[in-house]
Order: structure tokens, then C-alpha cells, then sequence
């Protein structure tokens, strides 16, 4: 039975929409058989891999890139890039603000200071521009984020890293599967790093992986990667357990399927946000493949209700909705505290627009019916519940 | 241990988690993992990461030495390199001498001792450290059994007796706001506060990871 009255609504009182809360994350389930076949074939007498160096070649030719090194994490993959790409200088890498909460930080353990530079409003990716406005002798790595509706710039990225010599690093955890200009992201740069995290499009429990066409660079990470057991005087024990591995590449059979699977579900949100006066959705780039990971919605600026009610009023309702991006990194504790403010307007401006709606294996099409509904419940009413909300406001701001 | 079939406890394991489909990220298993760990150990806190070097890194951000690192000869390199990554000079000296060399080292201007395997005397250590205003490290990885007075113990589960096939580390204190901020520091998601180290890292454990942890610990 829908919502009927303003008090249906879980957040004045009734029950919620969901029991269990829809998440934003990808929680693909690889196939068990699969799981255990690839599990029982490690080789539990002693620690030589078997896995992962399996693991390393199939994702390279996925990639069509000659190395790919594994890691326990994609955070771990970056720090080594950017230790590697400083060359034992202190400096500044130049980063999006718009991102994950992790990026500033690598930089720092990697001894390095992050500047934040803008992104464009059309892909929400690294300004290019922006980017060659703050190249100084000091900057020691560029490290723009590949969106997943739009990879990055990758070709002016590129001009800009030769023409300047500092080295460019992908984080590419959200472009896995797209293409730019009809290649498959993770040859660009000086590497890409990938995620297997659950959450992810590649579920290896947790875990991470570089691509990369050089050589020498990628039997340096492998170096790094084994801590303790070489003699890479900057190690961090980031091997990729061979469990971990073994998920990976159950997980890496049915690729193709997690992307049709949450192209259904975005098309899904894409017909309902039809129907919608206040929310759009924002659409991937044409004649390009993508993963379609995320359904990224935009409140028109003439909602009555703001994106930070929307959120709240879906989250009430077990519908995880999540602010996009938002506060900026440059706006919270994650910015150093020695570092200057910088000027970001379009990343001040997008990141009060856009919010994350449910996605992954976890919801069904039948979820999202019922998202939309609710939606369309919530829009006939915006009025009365802006003005029920307004004691509120500050807290949902 | 063998390539043969897959022992049924595995099996039993992983079909939990596939089931619940919580993978990552601090789950249910972690955190039992971390009871059965606190309980064998009669230790009151225990935090879990992904490996032996995230939990000696995990600690040094916590207990934020100001100063160089007194390193017993016998810790293993991944514990120096821990250092590096924060930049800490490594004061080395002859295990077997910790006391002399806590009291000596605090004079000459070291903030933390960092210790490995059996410590003697270590209540005594401990109280030296405390006058001397020294934070204290050690590796149980050696020994699991055997967690003497210190600030933060670190263990790496592949290296330990325990030899986890999905490798693993972990953080035992007796305090409870340490506790609080060894478990703030393994994700970015944690809100700061100023007690926060500057830097944090992933170094959360997995569900695969605490279940052969846990099998582990049976065997």
C-alpha cells in the first residue's frame, strides 16, 4: 500500500518504504561454485601465488595493457604511484575536491601536499585548465579522477603531463568497463589504479589493482608491494591475498553481467525521472561504453524541497540516497590545515545539485518502482512538506 | 596444508558470507574475530586490519611519536618501514637490554620504544616508560601468546603462529580511547576530531579475512 497522506511518510511518523536500507554500492554476489573452484585451487602448503598472478594477466588483457600488479587495496596502489612519481621530492600533487575522502590523504603519506584544483561542470572531472593553472616546479604528480558517467580529459590530460613532465596518475575505480575515444580506460598516464572492493564493480572482497604499460614501473610496484621481503627501501606490505584473488576472478567471469544488470536499473530510474518535475538524471556520454555503476540525480534549482531534504526525506524511507560529493574535500578536515583555501566555484556550485539514488545488486527493478512512486508522492506534496520541514532545515543543511 | 579439497570449514565460512553479503569494511565477522581474540588473550580491546604492517602503521598514527623510534635488533624490517612512512628516525639496540635502553633513550630525546617476541620484565618496562613519557610498541607476532604491558601491541596473523591463509594484522590495547582512535584510523570515513591522526589509511579487514582468521584460531 503507498504513501496516502503526509504522515505515510516515515519521516513524519510512518513506516518506512524499505525494512533493510537500499544502498549505493554494487554487492555482487559471484557465483558460489565458481567461488569455491577457484578457492580450492590455492596453494594452502606454502605462500607462493597462484591466483594472483592469474588474476594480474586476465585483467590485463582486459585492460589491453602489457602489466597489471595487484594490491591489497586501490588506496595502497596510489600511494605507491605517487611515492614513485615524486622521485623523492617534496611537493604538491593536483587533485579534484569533488572526490572520495581518501585522495588528500595518500598525498600526504606519500609526503606530498595536496592542491585542490576545479573540475568542469560538464563531466564533474578535472579541469584541465585548472589543472595547468597550478603547475609549479613544485607539482609532483596530477592525479585527476575518472567519473563514472565521464572519464576524464585523458588527451589534454596527456598533453598537458608531456608537456610540463609531471607524472600523471588515473584513479580510475569508477571508470572500470568505459571507454574514451573507443578505448578501454587503463592504459592512460603513468598508470590507472582499479578497485576490487565488495562495493565496487569488481568484487574481490577488498583489494586493488595498477595497470600500467611500463615495465620497469610495474616490477617496482611488485617490489613495494612485498615489504619486508625486498629490498625497496619505501615498502608497504600491499599483496593481495590469494582468497581475495580467488573472489576477483569469480567475479571477473560475470563482468559483462554486472554491467547490463545495472543498465537495466539505470535505464529504470532514467523512465521514472520522465515522469519526475524536479529530478533528472544525469546521463552518461555518448558512443562511449560505460559501467553504469551510478544513477546520479539532479534537484532542479526550483525544487521546493533542496537536494539536502530530498536526501534526508529518502533516507527516512530507507531509500540511501547520498549527498554527491558533498562537503567538498577542500571544505572539510581533510584539507590539511597548513593549506590555503582554494577558489573551487563549479565544485562549490555542482556539489549542492546532485545526489547518489540506490544502485547495486542489492536493489531490485521492483525497488526502484517504488522509489520512483515515492518520488512522485513526495513532488504532489512539496509544498506542505518544505514548510513541515523548515523546523528542521538546519539540521538537514 | 594441501591443494586437496577445501576443508568444510571453509566452505561452511564463505557460504555464510555470500549469504549475508556483507564483504568488507569492519563486518560482522570482524568483529567477532576480534571478541574471540580479546577473549584468548585476556586483552579488553582488539582491532583488526589488513595486515601486520597496517597495524604497526595504524599504531604509530595513534600514538604519534615526536620523536626518533628505540627499535629492538630482533623487529622485523616491515616494522622499520613502518617508520619510514612517517618519517620516524630508527634508534636500533641489542634486543635483551630494554630497560637500560628505555631509560637511556627517553634522555636522549626518543618518544617511543618499539619491541618484538619475549620482553623481560616488561611490568617494569612498562612503569619506565610511563616516568619516562615513552609510548611503547610491541610485536606479538612471535609469540600471540605472550602480550606484555605495552601501550598498543601489534600482530601480523600471517606471520604469527596463527598463519592465516588471507594474511591480516591486529591492534591489542588495554585503553579504551586508543581503541577508539585504532579503529577510527583504519577507514577516511571516521569523523575527525582533533585527538584524529592527520593521516589515515585503508587498512580495514575483510569478512574472508576474519573467517579463516577465526578458523584459524580453532585449528
Amino acid at each position: 500500500m503507498g504513501k496516502q497522506r503526509i504522515e505515510d511518510l516515515a519521516l513524519f511518523g510512518g513506516a518506512s518504504t524499505f525494512q533493510r536500507l537500499r544502498p549505493i554500492a554494487q554487492l555482487e554476489r559471484p557465483d558460489r561454485a565458481r567461488f569455491l573452484a577457484h578457492l580450492s585451487r590455492i596453494d594452502r602448503r606454502g605462500p607462493t601465488p597462484v591466483l594472483v598472478p592469474e588474476l594480474e594477466a586476465r585483467l590485463a588483457r582486459f585492460h589491453d595493457v602489457p602489466h597489471v600488479v595487484a594490491v591489497s587495496n586501490a588506496c595502497v596502489g596510489l600511494l605507491y604511484l605517487l611515492h614513485v612519481a615524486a622521485g623523492g621530492k617534496r611537493g604538491e600533487v593536483l587533485m579534484p575536491a569533488m572526490t572520495y575522502a581518501g585522495l588528500p590523504h595518500l598525498a600526504v603519506w606519500a609526503g606530498q601536499t595536496p592542491r585542490f584544483c576545479d573540475v568542469l561542470e560538464a563531466t564533474h572531472t578535472l579541469d584541465p585548465e585548472s589543472v595547468r593553472g597550478a603547475i609549479t616546479p613544485s607539482t609532483t604528480a596530477i592525479l585527476p579522477v575518472h567519473n563514472v558517467n565521464s572519464p576524464c580529459e585523458i588527451r589534454e590530460f596527456e598533453a598537458l603531463s608531456a608537456e610540463s613532465g609531471v607524472p600523471l596518475i588515473f584513479d580510475a575505480v569508477h571508470a572500470l568497463g568505459s571507454s574514451y575515444a573507443g578505448r578501454r580506460v587503463g592504459s592512460h598516464g603513468m598508470a590507472e589504479v582499479f578497485s576490487l572492493h565488495a562495493t565496487k564493480l569488481l568484487n574481490g572482497f577488498e583489494g586493488g589493482y595498477v595497470a600500467t604499460r611500463d615495465g620497469a614501473l610495474a616490477e617496482r610496484l611488485r617490489g613495494m608491494r612485498d615489504a619486508g621481503d625486498c629490498s625497496e627501501p619505501r615498502g608497504l606490505d600491499g599483496r593481495l591475498n590469494e582468497v581475495h584473488a580467488a573472489m576477483a576472478l569469480s567475479s571477473l567471469d560475470d563482468l559483462e553481467g554486472v554491467f547490463d544488470r545495472n543498465l537495466q536499473r539505470f535505464e529504470r530510474y532514467v523512465r521514472h525521472a520522465r515522469e519526475s518535475e524536479w529530478l533528472d538524471v544525469l546521463p552518461y556520454r555518448s558512443g562511449e561504453a560505460h559501467n553504469y555503476e551510478f544513477a546520479i540525480h539532479r534537484v532542479d534549482p526550483d525544487s521546493p524541497l533542496t537536494r539536502n531534504q530530498w536526501v534526508h526525506l529518502l533516507r527516512s524511507e530507507m531509500a540511501g540516497a547520498e549527498a554527491y560529493y558533498n562537503p567538498p574535500l577542500h571544505r572539510t578536515a581533510h584539507r590539511p590545515q597548513d593549506t590555503e583555501m582554494p577558489h573551487l566555484p563549479v565544485t562549490d556550485e555542482l556539489t549542492h545539485r546532485f545526489m547518489h539514488m540506490p544502485v547495486g545488486a542489492t536493489v531490485s527493478l521492483g525497488d526502484i518502482d517504488e522509489i520512483g512512486s515515492l518520488v512522485r508522492f513526495i513532488e504532489h506534496r512539496a509544498d506542505e512538506i518544505a514548510a513541515r520541514m523548515a523546523p528542521l532545515s538546519r539540521e538537514v543543511a | 596444508m594441501s591443494r586437496g579439497p577445501l576443508p568444510e570449514a571453509w566452505v561452511q565460512a564463505f557460504d555464510g558470507i555470500l549469504q549475508r553479503g556483507y564483504y568488507a569494511n569492519n563486518g560482522p565477522l570482524v568483529r567477532q574475530f576480534e571478541q574471540e581474540l580479546c577473549r584468548r588473550l585476556e586483552v579488553p580491546f582488539a582491532v583488526a586490519v589488513n595486515s601486520g604492517m597496517g597495524a604497526a602503521m595504524s599504531a604509530l598514527g595513534v600514538l604519534a611519536p615526536t620523536g626518533p623510534a628505540l627499535i629492538a635488533s630482533d623487529c622485523g624490517p616491515w616494522l622499520r618501514r613502518s617508520l619510514d612512512w612517517y618519517g620516524i628516525p630508527a634508534w636500533t639496540f641489542e634486543s635483551g637490554t630494554h630497560l637500560e635502553v628505555s631509560v637511556r633513550g627517553a634522555r636522549q630525546g626518543a618518544s617511543i620504544l618499539i619491541t618484538s617476541g619475549f620482553v623481560a620484565e616488561a611490568d617494569r618496562v612498562a612503569e619506565v616508560c610511563e616516568q619516562a613519557g615513552l609510548s611503547w610498541m610491541h610485536d606479538v607476532s612471535a609469540g600471540l601468546r605472550n602480550t606484555p604491558a605495552a601501550h598498543i601491541d601489534i600482530c601480523d596473523l600471517e606471520r604469527s603462529s596463527l598463519r592465516n591463509p588471507a594474511a591480516g594484522g591486529c591492534t591489542f590495547t588495554r585503553d579504551a580511547g586508543l581503541a577508539d582512535l585504532l579503529r577510527k584510523s583504519r577507514s577516511f570515513k571516521a569523523g575527525s576530531t582533533p585527538e584524529m591522526p592527520a593521516r589515515r589509511m585503508n587498512f580495514k579487514m575483510s569478512e574472508a579475512q576474519a573467517a579463516l582468521g577465526l578458523w584459524a584460531l580453532d585449528g
